[in-house]
């Protein structure tokens, strides 16, 4: 499944690298600079939060690392690849099996098992049905949801969905996992709960994650904070610094 | 393919969470199949049971010998003698009309179906089995009894069973307008003669030629000619004038050529049926897409690419339509077994008896029709799926994209309408021969209006929505806002309705303007005071023939001022047949009836005593012939010319229909008998009394039906409507399905509402205020599909009049407004477009507020 | 006494129906008119139609030879069976009280071939005939006509070969039986018919020998029979062999012998001699001794029919061998109307009294091959 140029990266090269990028939405007057010139690299094994308030390109950034936005200048290169260049297929595949996203809502398909949401990006890349539940069904019981394999997303507690869609951004054994705002759903107790399993298993693997978050939980836990205001990192070393809870609402919380 | 059917299960998944949308399009598609498979059924079958039953008889004959009005037997010995032919046998065939049936102990008035009675010489006969040749069926002693005993004839065994008739049974039978006896010897097993000759009775060639009035004459001759050396050119100049040689099937392929343009007629129409359908489809997929915006853009974040999720989408339609027409074969069938007994009542209407005996589909049209069927709901399928595609990879759902990005689509849509119309007013206008250019152009128009409506929506819902600010009535712009907001889906909802609707109205307009020309024509043609005719004529369908003492008795009652007789043959003309007459024109009234054209009334039938014809307006529209020209067909003598002096209005004849004089009728084909009478009183306002005493004095020696000027004018009205039972059959459905549609999009729209419903009703909304909600969001969804049905359904009428029937049976039509009828038929729309909010209205009273408000 | 072509198996569009048309066929027998009684034949009257009696038979066989000499044989039946003594008055003219057949034969010696044909049809005007009162008798277009002049004309194919004679009698008719043209069948009394021969019809005319061919002139002799009568045959007699011949020494001789199921012969079997100065003997059975020398197996039916005889008439010097000009004369008639006999032309030699003598007759054979069972 490793590909080549990847293969050929040095290993202690950055997991993201981003240099000068600027994403505007929009034209004219209604325009909106989401990024405007961020440089970032982010090594592997790096647990990084990305903070700031609403609007300041939080997402848009976690968005363009993740190939599904591609900005208007500049350069991303995840795991050794430029995904500023890449064709739809392209970004889809690298996603499916290079990355792993976990969502503030869980996003879990209502219609499938615990186990057969985990198993699912496995599936996509093709892996039969038999090894990707196998391979979930072990995930799961990482989790401490083993028991709770065969039931539907609603018959879970937030804390279990999260724990859940973990399970589900590893399946594919990623280098880089997109979080964002991974415990924004919940409340403290079980949020901590979902920060531990998700640090555990990142550190675990060698892993690198990145998390859109307001939750002091997750400064906490995370190696390192990014802060962005405006669509530029304000504060990119260190992890000391608390971001802000999203007290300014801005005029265009565009994501939501 | 392990991606596509994780995807694929992902959206099943989804489809059984909400299913509503999905059972809806999948029933839009099962009834759209359902009507195209049950039309073709049933129609086919019409067609093969006649075409089988004509060519079952004819055996394995090469050719027959035919001539108008009967082929002399004399003539068989001389054709039996040359050398080319290998074989002859005469025929002499027909249908009766049963009466009753009796045993020994009494009789009982019978309804079993007509027989066709078929005439053979056994001697003769044998040659032409085919290879079934079936064991015996009766002895040595009952052979005597066939040949000899006069009225004694061989039923099918499936008619038997159905009438309960037995052997030794008599069965009272009409035909050439008096009553005959005939006598079961034996009953006979079908794989004698085949499936096809369930309702042939098999009897003595001279007790058919007794029993049908054609003493003296054979139908038929047919003949095994041999393959090799000029067989069929010299048993051609052998042949006297007024007889012609021809294919066996050739008789069977002119009806079952008029039989295929009328289930053409109907399958079109059905086919529109499958084009409401298809909008329903398109909708739920729209509807699909718009649902699962969130989840498709996390599929996408997950590594889903476009084409998978396009491929997904269309295997999600295949499979709808394949669900669709699995289902909709099986209920074609069970409606074609309906349809079967109407169809088959008009074609004998119309044209020859048929009795429709379903026979099982073939695997090959099965297949054929589910394949259809999916390739329909995924073409509806395709833009729904490019929209899913261009869905992003977002971490975060964003629902209204697909709105606004249709609402981007709206000037597309509007272009679409705009080639839709021009393509349709190009096919109004162009002749291609035929009428299906007719329904192209429906078709174009149906898309152009379809297409039309969403843009309608878009412009006309603000403009309601302010009005409904300014008068401070908030429930019309909560209304308006709601369905405009849901665009994708109430559009296409509406466009269901509005095609079902404009087809609706546009046969009623038709109908309503041929009902209101037919009942125009019958006050000016319908002159005569009594009308007689024979008994078997309504149920067998053939020229009938009243007893020339019967006529001669009718002229000579007291109280008859004049009589009208009519003479007619059936005449093969080009490659259909048409129907050619002798009148007599003793009085006034007799000239009046004729509604001419083209040409002048005295001076059209001064010729036509002369020795001239007039021709029926169908006649003079399909082969272009007018004043002036000449109609050559083939006499008793050869080929006869007849010089063409006016053309009539008629109604009663698609076929097309030539009147002469009867002198010259009988100089040219003999004197077939007299097959109408038309008698003028003296005193016309006692017509209904004389009818009855008319009838009273003739029953018992004659079997005629009599009927007054009024018992004739509502016997014709009652035929044409019979005429339509079938189109009306299939607007019914069409419509209940586009209903259907807009009630299952009302209960999606509140699904999807149910949060803000919730919070209405929370802030103390009661029930009645939500009720009114959805009864404004329905009639507006109703609203508009009539806004387009009217003058769409308005342009379809035109084209049925003037394209499609003037085409298919050269009617010409004032198009006439049915104002009650169309005001009803909207009035029952909207009326069904409230009830359809009962549905959601229903789930809001069963809704608890607070797990609403809870619910994302 | 000829063949009656007894039952038949008739299809109506593939409904079998077996029409029992035998002579010996109960049905109907007691309307009809018996033979019975002594009757004056009178011509040419009588040589028309009986429609009284229930069945009635025309017969022509004859030899003829072409310009080149070639010898051709035939045979042509015409035969009426009236299947009700007393038919309703009906509208249709194919209303019909009989059945008529037509059965041909023609035997090609040189080419050493032999060629048969067959029709039926209902009695109807203009399909199939006979007039009272003069001979007229037609199966569909099958002719046998006489003119005004007194000669006849034969119309007739025998399977495709058109076959068209004029005939002239030569010699008054020759009555057969015991009384002058009742000729008894059986022991009791209607087991008869009235029978009569014109033995030397002189033939000429044209004959296909081929389908394709065209037409030879031929003339030669033709031996003619007409029978009528109702019910005449025995429930027990199996079949019959049959002799008739015209001798170049002016004798005229005719033989038949019924066969009885327990392999005698039916004494009322009998025979005709005509001297050649026109005296008439009529021969009971024990007048006359047949004796079969040689036997043939038809390969078709598998039945074995005498092939060459010595007859002899001792009290009037008669001792001929009779022997076929070819083997195979029998008329397969299986596919049709199921009764399948032997009906040929043969050579008769030997002397009569002490002059030696020639001619040539026709012999037939029937109830070898089935006793009239029709096939169903």
């Amino acid at each position: 499944m490793v590909n080549e140029s990847i293969q050929g990266t040095p290993a202690r090269a950055a997991v993201v690298v981003c240099a000068g990028v600027r994403k505007t939405y929009g034209t004219g007057r209604g325009s909106n600079v989401a990024l405007d010139g961020v440089d970032v690299e982010i090594a592997p094994g790096e647990i990084a939060a990305v903070v700031g308030p609403s609007g300041s390109g939080k997402s848009t950034l976690l968005h363009v690392i993740g190939a599904m936005d591609r900005p208007d200048s500049g350069r991303v290169v995840v795991s050794g690849r430029d995904v500023t260049t890449m064709t739809d297929a392209d970004a889809s595949r690298f996603r499916r099996e290079r990355l792993g996203f976990v969502f503030q809502f869980f996003n879990l398909i209502p219609a499938l098992s615990a186990l057969d949401n985990v198993a699912l990006p496995a599936r996509l890349c093709g892996v039969s049905a038999l090894a990707a539940r196998a391979r979930a069904h072990d995930l799961l019981g990482r989790m401490a949801l083993a028991d709770r394999a065969d039931e539907y997303p609603d018959a879970l507690s937030g804390g279990q969905q999260q724990r859940v869609a973990i399970a589900r951004a590893l399946v594919n054994d990623p280098e880089l996992i997109l979080a964002d705002e991974p415990t924004g759903a919940l409340d403290s107790r079980a949020g901590g709960r979902v920060l531990e399993f998700l640090g555990s298993v990142v550190r675990e693997r060698g892993a690198t994650l990145v998390m859109v978050t307001h939750s002091e939980l997750a400064l906490d836990f995370a190696s390192r904070c990014i802060r962005i205001e405006d669509g530029r990192i304000v504060d990119g070393d260190g992890g000391g610094e608390a971001g802000g809870d999203g007290a300014g609402h801005g005029a265009a919380e565009r994501d939501r | 393919m392990t991606a596509l059917r994780a995807v694929l299960a992902i959206f099943l998944g989804d489809v059984r969470r909400h299913p509503g949308n999905a059972i809806a399009s999948a029933l839009a598609m099962v009834a759209g199949v359902a009507v195209f498979v049950g039309i073709h059924q049933a129609g086919s079958a019409a067609r093969s049971s006649f075409v089988s039953s004509v060519e079952a008889i004819a055996g394995r004959a090469t050719h027959q010998v035919v001539s108008e009005s009967g082929v002399a037997e004399r003539r068989l010995v001389p054709l039996l003698g040359l050398d080319a032919v290998r074989d002859a046998q005469p025929v002499v065939e027909g249908m009766v009309a049963v009466v009753s049936i009796g045993s020994g102990d009494g009789k009982r008035d019978s309804s079993a179906s007509p027989l066709r009675l078929l005439g053979i010489d056994p001697f003769l006969s044998t040659p032409f089995l085919g290879e079934r040749g079936g064991g015996p069926v009766i002895d040595a002693d009952d052979f005597d009894a066939f040949l000899t005993r006069p009225g004694t004839v061989i039923i099918p065994g499936p008619w038997a069973a159905e009438s309960g008739a037995r052997v030794g049974d008599r069965i009272m039978v009409s035909s050439a307008g008096r009553l005959h006896e005939l006598k079961v010897l034996a009953i006979y097993d079908l794989d004698v003669l085949g499936e096809a000759a369930r309702d042939t009775a098999v009897v003595d060639i001279a007790t058919a030629q007794e029993t049908l009035d054609r003493v003296g004459l054979l139908d038929r001759i047919d003949l095994i000619i041999e393959k090799s050396g000029g067989g069929e050119a010299a048993v051609a100049a052998a042949l006297r004038d007024g007889e012609r040689l021809e294919r066996p099937s050739s008789r069977g392929q002119r009806v079952a050529k008029m039989i295929d343009a009328f289930r053409l007629n109907l399958l079109a129409l059905g086919s529109l049926a499958l084009v409401v359908g298809s909008l329903l489809v398109y909708n739920a997929a729209q509807f699909s897409v718009v649902r699962r915006g969130g989840l498709l853009g996390q599929l996408r974040c997950l590594g889903v690419s476009r084409g998978l999720v396009i491929l997904a989408v269309l295997a999600e339609v295949a499979l709808l339509g394949l669900t669709g027409g699995i289902l909709g074969v099986l209920a074609g069938t069970l409606l074609a077994r309906q349809l079967a007994t109407t169809m088959g009542r008009t074609i004998t209407d119309l044209y020859a008896f048929v009795r429709v005996e379903l026979d099982p589909l073939g695997v090959g049209f099965v297949a054929l029709v589910i394949a259809g069927a999916v390739a329909v709901a995924v073409a509806a399928g395709v833009f729904p799926a490019l929209d899913a595609a261009r869905t992003a990879p977002r971490m975060v759902g964003v629902r209204s994209r697909s709105e606004l990005q249709f609402r981007r689509q709206l000037p597309r849509l509007l272009a679409f309408s705009a080639g839709g119309a021009i393509v349709g007013l190009i096919a109004m206008n162009v002749d291609v021969g035929g009428w299906w250019m007719g329904f192209v152009a429906s078709l174009a128009f149906l898309v152009a209006g379809a297409t039309l409506l969403p843009p309608l929506m878009a412009l006309a819902l603000p403009v309601l929505r302010r009005i409904g600010e300014r008068a401070g009535w908030m429930t019309l712009p909560v209304a308006a806002g709601a369905i405009e907001r849901s665009l994708t889906r109430t559009g296409g909802a509406a466009a269901a309705l509005g095609v079902a609707l404009s087809m609706t109205l546009g046969v009623i307009v038709m109908i309503g303007s041929f009902e209101r020309e037919v009942r125009r024509w019958i006050e000016s043609t319908l002159l005569a005071d009594v009308f007689v005719a024979d008994a078997s004529e309504s149920v067998t369908r053939q020229p009938g023939r009243i007893p020339a003492e019967a006529v001669a008795e009718m002229r000579a009652l007291p109280g008859v001022r004049a009589v009208d007789t009519l003479r007619g043959v059936e005449l093969p003309y080009a490659d259909r047949s048409i129907f050619f007459t002798g009148a007599e024109l003793p009085v006034e009234e007799s000239r009046l009836r004729f509604e001419f054209i083209e040409g002048e009334r005295d001076t059209a039938v001064d010729l036509v005593e002369r020795g001239a014809v007039i021709i029926s307006e169908p006649l003079s529209n399909r082969y272009g012939l007018g004043v002036g020209d000449e109609l050559v067909v083939d006499g008793r003598r050869g080929e006869e010319r007849f010089e063409i002096a006016g053309v009539f209005r008629d109604f009663s004849f698609d076929r097309g229909y030539a009147v002469t004089s009867s002198e010259r009728f009988i100089a040219a084909f003999d004197d077939p008998g007299v097959k109408n009478v038309a008698l003028y009183l003296e005193e016309p306002g006692r017509s209904q009394e004389f009818a009855a005493a008319l009838r009273a004095r003739l029953s018992g020696r004659f079997l005629l039906e009599v009927r007054s000027n009024a018992e004739l004018r509502t016997r014709i009205l009652a035929i044409f409507h019979r005429t339509f039972e079938v189109t009306y059959a299939l607007q019914t459905i069409a419509t209940v399905m586009a209903l259907a549609g807009i009630a299952v999009t009302l209960v999606g729209l509140f699904i999807e509402r149910s949060r803000e419903i919730a919070t209405v009703r929370a802030i103390g909304s009661s029930i009645a205020a939500v009720g009114r909600l959805f009864g404004v969001e329905s009639i507006l969804m109703a609203l508009f599909p009539i806004i387009i049905a009217l003058p769409l359904g308005a342009l379809l009428a035109l084209i049925l009049i003037t394209i499609v029937n003037f085409r298919s049976f050269g009617w010409t039509i004032d198009m006439a407004w049915p104002w009650s009828s169309v005001l009803l038929t909207c009035a029952l729309a909207a009326l069904a477009g409230l009830l359809a909010s009962a549905a959601p209205l229903w789930l809001v009273r069963r809704q608890s507020i607070a797990r609403a408000l809870r619910e994302e | 006494m000829r063949s009656s072509l007894p039952q038949r198996l008739v299809l109506v569009h593939g409904l079998a129906i077996a029409a029992a048309l035998a002579a010996a066929s109960p049905i109907g027998g007691d309307d009809f008119e018996a033979a019975d009684r002594p009757r004056e034949l009178v011509f040419p009257g009588d040589h028309g139609d009986h429609p009284e009696f229930k069945t009635e038979w025309w017969y022509l066989t004859g030899s003829v030879t072409t310009p080149d000499g070639e010898l051709l044989g035939f045979q042509a039946t015409w035969f009426r069976s009236a299947l009700v003594a007393a038919a309703p008055a009906r509208r249709s003219n194919l209303a019909t009280r009989d059945l008529f057949f037509f059965h041909g034969a023609l035997t090609d010696v040189a080419r050493k071939s032999f060629h048969f044909g067959q029709v039926g049809s209902r009695g109807a005007p203009d399909w199939a005939s006979a007039e009272r009162g003069s001979l007229d008798v037609a199966v569909l277009g099958r002719r046998l006509t006489s003119d005004a002049d007194g000669s006849w004309r034969a119309t007739f194919d025998v399977d495709g070969r058109a076959v068209e004679l004029r005939l002239t009698p030569t010699r008054t008719p020759l009555l057969h039986g015991e009384v002058p043209g009742l000729s008894r069948k059986g022991p009791r009394p209607g087991q008869a018919s009235y029978y009569y021969s014109h033995t030397r019809l002189r033939a000429e005319g044209t004959v296909q020998r081929s389908p394709d061919s065209e037409p030879v002139a031929v003339e030669g002799t033709v031996w003619f029979d007409h029978e009528f009568g109702s019910n005449q045959l025995a429930e027990d007699q199996v079949g019959w062999d049959w002799f008739s011949v015209a001798l170049d020494d002016g004798s005229d001789l005719m033989l038949y012998l019924l066969r009885r199921e327990d392999g005698t012969f039916e004494t009322e079997s009998s025979g005709t001699l005509r001297r050649p100065d026109g005296t008439r003997e009529h021969l009971r059975l024990a007048d006359f001794r047949v004796e079969v020398l040689e036997t043939w197996r038809s390969p078709r039916s598998d039945a074995t029919y005498p092939a060459r005889w010595r007859l002899r008439v001792p009290d009037h010097g008669v001792d001929l061998e009779v022997r076929p000009v070819i083997a195979d004369q029998e008329l397969d008639t299986r596919d049709s109307t199921g009764v399948t006999y032997w009906e040929g032309l043969c050579e008769f030699t030997g002397r009569v009294g002490e002059r030696g003598v020639g001619g040539r007759g026709y012999v037939e054979l029937v109830g070898y091959a089935s006793r009239f069972r029709a096939r169903i």
